[in-house]
């Protein structure tokens, strides 16, 4: 579900989600584009799991 | 971010006009209930936020700031409805003024409107907690672990980290059941592969030799390994015979396949799946049974429904105008409330799946028999078995579709029943005549056979490549996803945990300040899991508890105020300027008042604090305390003017320009709910003894006298006390004489004849006569106050308790020892 009209992300969840993220690219768990994927979906506040699973497993879904 | 310079409201909630010149600086509100106190706070909250949170969430379904913030003569003219706030950015260093009106609420006019003061102002929309209720702050403190971390994330703004994280569980969970799902696919593979082989073990050699003692039989080259590419009928021609469109019947084939469906009909008819499935009826017969778990499990799956249509601002489901924000809360609410029916929900999605692979396993089975019939040109009627499998596939979609859809709940009952009956005789004579009719097929020669083996055996074979390859998608995914959410666990938790030790820290501290005379050694902790916060206290030493449980209602109201100031203070750091209690501390004991009001001044000296109270005395504790500097009484409402209100000193200067107008009555009721105030007061100051009266209701007519009384007792024990130490007199006397007539000049004994009427008869009084009163109420009053212009304190009796010490002023420019001895 898009959610553009929401909030402004607080600061403590954009620290939260920042520092998730980096996890996410140190540890390479996601490829270049799911994780760009996933970044933009958390940026803008698409958090419903439909959203966010198409996002994870975007390259892979796309090769398969 | 902000402090407030001045407010102007009009035709706003129960206001037609007011003007408040708060000077950034704390500010009290004073005033019984229904005066409109609240309505500023609802105005500040207004102009900054653009929304009104009390005329939201739950029991305010039908209430919206669009509908009923005007002032109920204004409803159909929102745009008269208008808030203009002037405040002092400190980031900025700059002065700027924010105006709403209730019709274009969410679109404000900002002087000056550049990007810094639009950016400033989206941030506090953000922030609408710097205004809170009682109700609100002590939520923080009384609600379970599970709602305190959904309230206090809120509070946070971290609400968003919740929903990620429950998005992540359920990609975890997902990802699992389907890993589980493809194992269970590769499995049935494996074994239909093996059965067909006719072999044991399973294991390569066998397996191999198996293949290869058909291929020599067939001349054809003997395979020497099994790898993924190897092609088990590697030369096995084609069936020659051009006329037979379709594939020929396997007899060994078919029985194996009707082997392995007998096996999957007694796993689906087993007590075991009978009694999970008499489980879930009882389950159901529950759900059903109670109308409000019914309810609840069929509002939550509808309302989550909502919530993701949810794009403009209307209801997705009648059309009613709502604001976007304050309808998404609203259904929030609803599911956050439906949590039986989401435990339900869980169980019977756990406890279906072994039902729900029952099913599976059938139908696959049971789809290779109705397969088999086609292939007899008619010999055997498969109608009967294939109906079975449409009931078994719509009943098993049934079942798992239960978890997210309550409305399925008849028809599953009707399934469940289905499935005690377990399967249908017509079903199983299918695969009994199939079972004959293969059996008297002839049996094929023997190249035949091996040719056929081979052939099936590589599509079987095919098949086990296939869910091999889906399971090992299926593990990556659920591994990556397990990753994934387990990273996410671990950064937020050690975020959260950080934050919550600061706050906690800070809690503690406060806590402990404003209750030092009996729990300095007081700790709270929060205790941090997965979507919850424990809250414990410390009680007297004895142990940690939940705050409601031994803490009273005062202490509980104090820990919440401070968990609140400790969230804020960590929310927004140096940005934390401003907070508007509206009557948040009622139930704090009379004893740790003036802590409460030390605390925010000392610990919070850069805050702006606007404080509304119903009680007079709390009032002026603020104002002794120095926390506050200024302040407005709130006395009548009425619908047609809104409240009464006036500043110390306006009550006098109302009264005359009453008078001028020759208006007695309007002056007299004016005095005398400014004398009640402030009898209020003085009777608190001066240890006075007023006639107790159990509904708290105290008039002139009960205050005034006992305040005159304790005036002249104290001003009398000062005498006694200046001449028991030796000292001079002179001023206690001359106060004590100016008292005296003072108090002659108000006439107050003869109102006090009769006090069921006196002070209404000032209503009949000539202006002139009128005039002579007010003047020597106003007399008698400045002279019970310190001449020192800045304090213009109220004397009072210090300690406030106990044994009396002393009469004194906040800055000690009066202080008259009361002690007669050491």
């Amino acid at each position: 579900m898009a959610n553009n009209g929401s909030l402004p992300l607080s600061s403590t969840v954009s620290s939260i989600f920042d520092q998730f993220l980096k996890k996410l690219d140190d540890e390479k768990l996601l490829n270049k584009s799911a994780l760009e994927c996933f970044t933009e979906n958390l940026h803008l506040q698409k958090f419903d799991h439909e959203t966010l699973r198409a996002a994870l497993f975007k390259t892979e879904e796309l090769s398969e | 971010m902000i402090k407030i310079e001045s407010i102007e409201i009009i035709e706003f909630r129960g206001i037609r006009k007011l003007n408040l010149d708060l000077r950034r600086e704390s500010f009290g509100i004073a005033g019984p209930n229904g005066t409109g106190k609240s309505g500023v706070v609802d105005a500040i909250e207004f102009a900054l936020t653009g929304n009104i949170s009390r005329l939201g969430g739950a029991g305010t379904a039908e209430i919206s700031v669009k509908l009923h913030a005007p002032h109920v003569d204004s409803a159909k003219n929102p745009e008269k409805s208008i808030v203009r706030l002037t405040g002092y950015v400190p980031s900025l260093n700059k002065t700027v003024t924010i105006e709403r009106s209730v019709k274009n609420a969410l679109t404000p006019q900002i002087t000056p409107d550049d990007a810094k003061t639009r950016a400033l102002l989206a941030k506090l929309e953000t922030h609408p907690e710097f205004a809170l209720s009682r109700r609100e702050i002590i939520k923080y403190i009384l609600t379970p672990a599970g709602e305190r971390s959904k309230d206090v994330q809120i509070l946070l703004r971290l609400d968003h980290i919740e929903k990620v994280r429950m998005s992540l569980q359920r990609i975890a969970k997902d990802t699992q059941k389907e890993h589980a799902r493809a194992k269970s696919d590769n499995d049935r593979a494996k074994q239909d592969f093996v059965l067909h082989l006719g072999i044991k073990s399973g294991s390569k050699t066998e397996l191999l030799a198996a293949v290869n003692a058909r291929r020599v039989l067939l001349k054809l080259e003997p395979l020497a390994d099994l790898t993924p590419n190897t092609l088990i009928k590697d030369g096995v021609t084609a069936n020659s015979d051009k006329k037979q469109e379709k594939p020929r019947l396997s007899k060994a084939s078919t029985l194996a396949d009707l082997k392995s469906y007998k096996e999957y009909v007694a796993a689906f008819e087993s007590p075991e799946l009978q009694k999970i499935n008499k489980s879930i009826s009882t389950l159901l017969e529950k759900i059903t049974g109670d109308p409000s778990i019914l309810k609840g499990f069929r509002q939550k799956i509808l309302v989550e429904q909502g919530l993701a249509l949810l794009d403009e601002e209307m209801c997705p489901l009648c059309d009613a105008p709502w604001e976007l924000e304050k309808l998404k809360e609203h259904l929030a609410e609803k599911v956050k409330n439906a949590a039986t029916a989401t435990q339900l929900l869980a169980k019977l999605g756990e406890t279906s799946a072994p039902i729900l692979e029952g099913y599976e396993n059938l139908i696959i089975a049971a789809q290779k028999i109705t397969r088999a019939c086609d292939q007899t040109e008619r010999k055997v009627e498969g109608k009967t078995l294939a109906d079975f499998i449409n009931v078994c596939t719509i009943d098993s979609k049934l079942l798992e579709k239960l978890e997210s859809d309550p409305s399925v709940i008849s028809e599953v009952t009707a399934a469940l029943k289905r499935f005690a009956d377990g399967i249908p005789s017509g079903a199983k004579e299918v695969a009994e005549n199939m079972r004959l009719y293969t059996e008297g097929l002839p049996d094929p020669s023997a190249e035949e056979a091996a040719k056929e083996y081979l052939i099936i055996a590589q599509e079987k074979y095919d098949r086990c490549r296939t869910t091999k390859s889906e399971i090992e998608a299926a593990a990556n995914h659920e591994i990556l996803a397990s990753k994934v959410f387990e990273h996410y666990g671990e950064v937020s938790t050690k975020v959260l945990e950080a934050i919550y030790d600061k706050v906690e820290k800070d809690f503690t501290t406060y806590y402990s300040y404003i209750n030092r005379d009996d729990e300095e050694k007081f700790e709270g902790n929060l205790i941090p899991s997965v979507g919850k916060l424990a809250f414990d206290v410390d009680f007297y030493g004895r142990g940690k508890f939940p705050p409601g449980a031994y803490h009273s209602e005062g202490h509980q109201d104090g820990m919440g105020l401070c968990l609140y100031l400790a969230l804020m203070k960590h929310t927004l750091g140096d940005e934390f300027s401003l907070a508007v209690l509206d009557d948040v501390l009622m139930s704090v004991d009379t004893g740790h008042r003036r802590e409460v009001c030390s605390l925010l001044k000392h610990h919070f000296p850069k805050i702006q604090f606007i404080l509304t109270t119903h009680d007079p005395v709390w009032l002026q504790f603020m104002r002794t305390e120095n926390l506050i500097r200024s302040n407005i009484n709130f006395g009548g409402w009425t619908v047609e003017s809104g409240p009464q209100v006036w500043s110390e000193g306006d009550a006098w200067k109302q009264i005359e320009e009453k008078l001028a107008k020759s208006d007695v009555p309007g002056a007299s009721a004016t005095l005398r709910r400014y004398l009640e105030y402030i009898a209020t007061i003085l009777a608190d100051n001066l240890n006075a003894k007023v006639e107790y009266h159990a509904n708290g209701h105290y008039d002139l007519g009960d205050l005034w006298p006992a305040v005159i009384q304790a005036w002249k007792a104290r001003l009398q024990e000062a005498k006694e006390s200046a001449a028991f130490w030796n000292n001079p007199t002179t001023d206690i006397e001359t106060m004590q004489a100016d008292a005296k007539k003072m108090i002659a000049e108000t006439q107050s004994e003869r109102w006090m004849i009769n006090k069921a009427v006196h002070y209404n008869q000032w209503a009949n009084l000539q202006p002139s006569e009128f005039a002579k009163v007010s003047v020597a109420f106003q007399a008698l009053l400045k002279s019970m106050q310190c001449k020192n212009s800045p304090c213009a304190e109220f004397l009072s009796v210090s300690p406030p308790k106990g044994e009396r010490e002393a009469l004194r002023c906040g800055c000690g420019q009066n202080n008259f020892n009361l002690k007669k001895a050491a």
